[in-house]
C-alpha cells in the first residue's frame, strides 16, 4: 500500500511539473526540476516522506523516452494540485504511520487512483489497478511505471518439484492399488 | 425367471461398475488433496512456473547461439557518450546482452523484468538505471535457465554488458545471500555506476517457493558513462 501511495504521488507529480516541448534525449531543465522535485524529502506528520528511489527512477526512465510539452504541462498540474489536496487533509491523522493508505477513505483512494489515470492520459498512458498491481501502460504497451515487487521470482527449488512429482506417481500408484484392492475382494 | 449364467456376469460386472469408477476418483481427490496440502506454498506462484515452463517466444540463433534481436555497439574505447546517442530502451525490448565466461553465461538483456522477459533472457527491473547511467542496473535471471551458473561466479570475475550504445565490463566484488524480500540487499538510490545480478537460491529449503536470492554485486571496470 505504501507503493500505491509512493507510486500514485510520483505519477501525479511526474507528469504535472512544468516541461516545456523537449528532445527525448535526457532530461530538460524543467525535467531536472522535476527529478530533484522527487527526490526531496517532505515533511507529513511526524516524518519526511518521499518518493522511493525505484519510482523516481521508473518517473525519470520514461522522461527519457518521452517528450512533455506545455500544453500537456498544463493539463497535468491542476490533477496534482488535486491530489495533494487530497493527500494533505491526512496530515494530522497520520499519528506515525508509514502508510498514508491505511488511513485515507475509499473513495479519497480512488479519487488518487482516478486522478492517476486522468494524468497518465494526457501522456498517453493507461493506468490500471486491479486491487494489487498499479501499472501505466503506454499505446505499444508497455509497463513504464509498476508497483510489482523489484525482486521477482526467478527459479524454483529442484526437489520441490521431485516431491510434486513423486506424489503424483503415489497417486497413480495408490489409485490403481485401490482398484485392485476392490476387484481382488470380489473375485 | 432365471437368469442366464452370461446375464448374470453382465448384472454383476455393471453393479461392480460404479466401484470401479468412484475408488479411483475418492482416491483421486484424496491425493491431489495431499498433493495441493504439501505444495500449498508454491500454488500461487504456479502461473509464473508454467511461464518458465512454456513459452512462445520464437527462436533466432545467431553462431554463438545467443538471441540477438538488436545491434550490439562496438567497442571503441569511449569513456563517455552523449545522452542525445543513447536510444532508450523501452519496456520489453532487447537493449543487450550479458556474458559472462566464468559461469559459461550468454544470454539477451531486456529492458523490464516481467515473466515474459526472463523466459527470454534476463530482464532489467525498470525501477533501475540502464548501464552506464551511473546508478544502480539491477537483472533479475531465472537460475532455471540463463542464470543457471550463477552460483558458480566468484569475486574477481569479470561480467561483459553489451549494449546498443556501449560495451560495458564490470568486475564482481562479492555475492551474497539474502530473502527476497529484504530490499536493503540493493540500493536504488545510489549514485555511483554498479550492476546487480541476482537469481532463485536454494539454501536448505527442501520444499516450497524458493525465498532467497543469490545476490552478485558488480563494479564498473570500463564503458561509457552517459553524460546527461
Amino acid at each position: 500500500m505504501k507503493k500505491i501511495v509512493a507510486l500514485v504521488l510520483s505519477l501525479v507529480l511526474v507528469l504535472s511539473l512544468g516541461v516545456t516541448f523537449v528532445s527525448a534525449a535526457g532530461l530538460n531543465e524543467y525535467e531536472k526540476e522535476v527529478m530533484a522535485k522527487l527526490a526531496t524529502k517532505e515533511p507529513f506528520g511526524e516524518k519526511n516522506y518521499g518518493f522511493p528511489a525505484n519510482y523516481v527512477n521508473m518517473a525519470e526512465n520514461f522522461y527519457l523516452d518521452y517528450d512533455l510539452t506545455e500544453a500537456q504541462k498544463d493539463e497535468i498540474i491542476p490533477l496534482l494540485d488535486q491530489g495533494y489536496e487530497i493527500m494533505v487533509a491526512y496530515k494530522d491523522e497520520l499519528n506515525g504511520k508509514e502508510n498514508l493508505f491505511e488511513i485515507m477513505s475509499r473513495e479519497d483512494k480512488k479519487a488518487l487512483l482516478d486522478l492517476a489515470a486522468e494524468a497518465g492520459k494526457v501522456v498517453g498512458l493507461t493506468v490500471t489497478y486491479d486491487g494489487k498491481i498499479l501499472k501505466a501502460v503506454d499505446a505499444e504497451g508497455h509497463a513504464w511505471l509498476s508497483n510489482e515487487p523489484a525482486v521477482k521470482i526467478t527459479g524454483a527449488a529442484e526437489n520441490t518439484m521431485m516431491i510434486v512429482v513423486l506424489a503424483a506417481v503415489a497417486f497413480l500408484a495408490i489409485s490403481a492399488a485401490g482398484v485392485f484392492v476392490i476387484k481382488r475382494s470380489r473375485a | 425367471m432365471f437368469l442366464s449364467d452370461n446375464q448374470t456376469s453382465n448384472k454383476t460386472k455393471k453393479s461392480r461398475l460404479p466401484e470401479y469408477l468412484l475408488t479411483p476418483v475418492v482416491f483421486a481427490f484424496a491425493i491431489y488433496a495431499l498433493v495441493v496440502a504439501i505444495g500449498f506454498t508454491v500454488i500461487g506462484d504456479i502461473p509464473t512456473y508454467l511461464n518458465m515452463a512454456f513459452h512462445d517466444a520464437a527462436s533466432k540463433f545467431d553462431d554463438s547461439g545467443v538471441h540477438l534481436d538488436f545491434t550490439p555497439a562496438e567497442d571503441t574505447g569511449a569513456t563517455s557518450i552523449p545522452i542525445e546517442q543513447v536510444d532508450f530502451p523501452k519496456p520489453g525490448t532487447v537493449f543487450g546482452k550479458i556474458e559472462i565466461e566464468s559461469c559459461g553465461i550468454s544470454c539477451k538483456l531486456l529492458y523490464g523484468d516481467d515473466d515474459r522477459s526472463l523466459n527470454i533472457g534476463a530482464g532489467q527491473y525498470i525501477g533501475s538505471s540502464i548501464p552506464g547511467y551511473g546508478k544502480t542496473t539491477l537483472v533479475a535471471g531465472h537460475n532455471t535457465s540463463y542464470f543457471k551458473t550463477l552460483k558458480n561466479i566468484a569475486v574477481g570475475d569479470k561480467v561483459k554488458v553489451t549494449t546498443t550504445y556501449g560495451v560495458y565490463v564490470y568486475e564482481v566484488e562479492a555475492r551474497k545471500v539474502y530473502d527476497k524480500n529484504n530490499m536493503k540487499a540493493f540500493d536504488l538510490a545510489k549514485q555511483e555506476e554498479n550492476l546487480v545480478l541476482y537469481t532463485c537460491f536454494r539454501r536448505n529449503t527442501s520444499i516450497g517457493r524458493v525465498v532467497d536470492r543469490l545476490y552478485v554485486y558488480c563494479k564498473l571496470v570500463s564503458g561509457p558513462s552517459i553524460i546527461k
